[in-house]
């Protein structure tokens, strides 16, 4: 270590603070607009009525048959070329995230983005369902960041036994930095909350806090750096005469 | 209030949307917060803009904020990823400092401080204002917030011996660069 540099260092800092009165504005500027920061900023929403308000459903009702034929055209075109992970399928290839999953969903959320220019906050696919995460108010400057999709995987077995089968699965497409939570098919009030960041060495970077009543309460608050398609385990519980555990795993779309 | 620590500040506000809690989080953190940005960015205007959207995406994650760490923490987590994205997009190349002019008055120097602090000051801008991103950023989590190499590795998400290199580049650039005020 050079003292001298830290010193240095250290010292410019000190004398680059902001001075009072910048500082006092500041913390103005931000108390105001924390007041109002958990309106302007849409926190969650389970399906696009939801979201957006009443005056632009209107708009929206329009196009929600043109969101249905697209996402439909998009799933079925994915169902002709991929087997969709189904209930009970086994750890392993059936569960990865393979990069023609990847591509897959960035076909989609690419559709769903035009779609929505601007607004469109997630996309959630579990089930055989597709939920969206739409602002009502557009958010305030570009969002650059790329798109990540993110799966998790529920699986359970005996005790002690091989094969790990899969339950419940959900794929979530969001762009980096836009934390959001999302509601889970499994059971009322499951939810998850998610932040993901894709890191310039290619890693990916997530805060993920799932909340889930069903078919095993479950409820975890990990934050992971991913090796992309690599699963990681978020938690392990065992409950009556079963054996279950939580895998996630990313992919920059 | 005052009393309270930041983890039930957050309680508070979850449970019962009080915003005094919220504005005592503001106020206690918002000086560090803005501390650890403008190293990184060397322009106020940026500073002041970054910090206000720090406590923002605070705000709007607060609900999956769970205590495993401590608000603080979690806090410059958010402040280093936003500053870093935004550096991200501003591009590779070297940013000019755009420090306001010496004698503006937030940035002016106190009394006591000498020409001569003030011309190493500014060269102090101007050499990591030569830095990349990258580089700025390891040497203001490290010499200047006193992180460990390791816990600036973690808060940026890199190899601690991605992180060794890159304060190791810019130890020594600055060293260079300002070897006449050691």
């Amino acid at each position: 270590m050079n003292d001298r540099l830290d010193t240095l260092l250290t010292g410019w800092a000190k004398r680059s603070e902001a001075g009072p009165e910048r500082m006092s504005v500041l913390r103005s500027r931000i108390l105001e607009k924390v007041h109002v920061g958990g309106e302007s900023k849409a926190t969650i929403v389970p399906a696009v009525a939801a979201l957006i308000p009443f005056r632009a459903k209107l708009r929206y009702a329009a196009i929600g048959a043109a969101v249905t034929a697209a996402v439909a055209i998009i799933l079925s075109v994915r169902e002709d070329r991929f087997q969709h992970p189904a209930r009970g399928d086994e750890e392993g290839p059936r569960l990865a995230l393979s990069e023609s999953r990847a591509a897959t969903g960035r076909r989609l959320f690419q559709e769903l983005e035009r779609l929505f220019p601007d607004r469109l906050r997630w996309v959630a696919e579990s089930d055989g369902k597709v939920g969206l995460g739409v602002d009502g108010i557009p958010p305030g400057g570009a969002r650059e960041s790329p798109p990540v999709i993110l799966r998790l995987v529920l699986t359970s077995r005996e005790p002690g036994r091989a094969g790990w089968r899969a339950e419940w699965m959900t794929d979530v497409l969001v762009r980096g930095e836009d934390r959001i939570e999302v509601p889970l098919t499994p059971a009322p009030g499951s939810t998850l909350a998610l932040w993901v960041y894709p890191l310039p060495d290619g890693a990916i970077a997530a805060d993920t806090a799932l909340s889930l009543h069903s078919p095993v309460r479950i409820s975890t608050d990990v934050s992971t750096v991913m090796v992309q398609g690599t699963p990681v385990e978020l938690a392990f519980v065992r409950a009556g005469n079963r054996e279950y555990r939580v895998l996630q795993m990313a992919r920059a779309l | 209030m005052d009393g309270r620590s930041d983890e039930n500040l957050v309680d508070g506000f979850r449970e019962s949307g009080d915003l005094r809690c919220l504005d005592e989080l503001v106020c206690r953190h918002v000086e560090r917060v803005r501390a650890m940005i403008y190293p990184m960015v060397l322009n106020n205007a940026d500073a002041d803009e970054l910090t206000q959207e720090v406590f923002l995406r605070a705000v709007t994650g607060l609900a999956g904020f769970r205590g495993k760490s401590r608000f603080s923490t979690w806090l410059h987590r958010i402040a280093i990823n936003t500053t870093l994205s935004f550096l991200r997009r501003k591009g590779r190349s070297p940013v000019e400092s755009r420090e306001n002019p010496p004698d503006s008055p937030d940035t002016a120097p106190g009394p006591g401080v000498s020409a001569e602090t003030r011309e190493m000051d500014a060269a102090a801008s101007r050499a990591l204002g030569s830095l990349s991103p990258a580089l700025r950023s390891a040497i203001a989590l490290t010499a200047i917030q006193g992180m460990s190499v390791k816990e600036a590795a973690a808060a940026t998400g890199c190899l601690a011996a991605t992180m060794y290199w890159r304060v190791h580049q810019a130890r020594k650039i600055l060293r260079n660069q300002l070897a006449e005020y050691f």
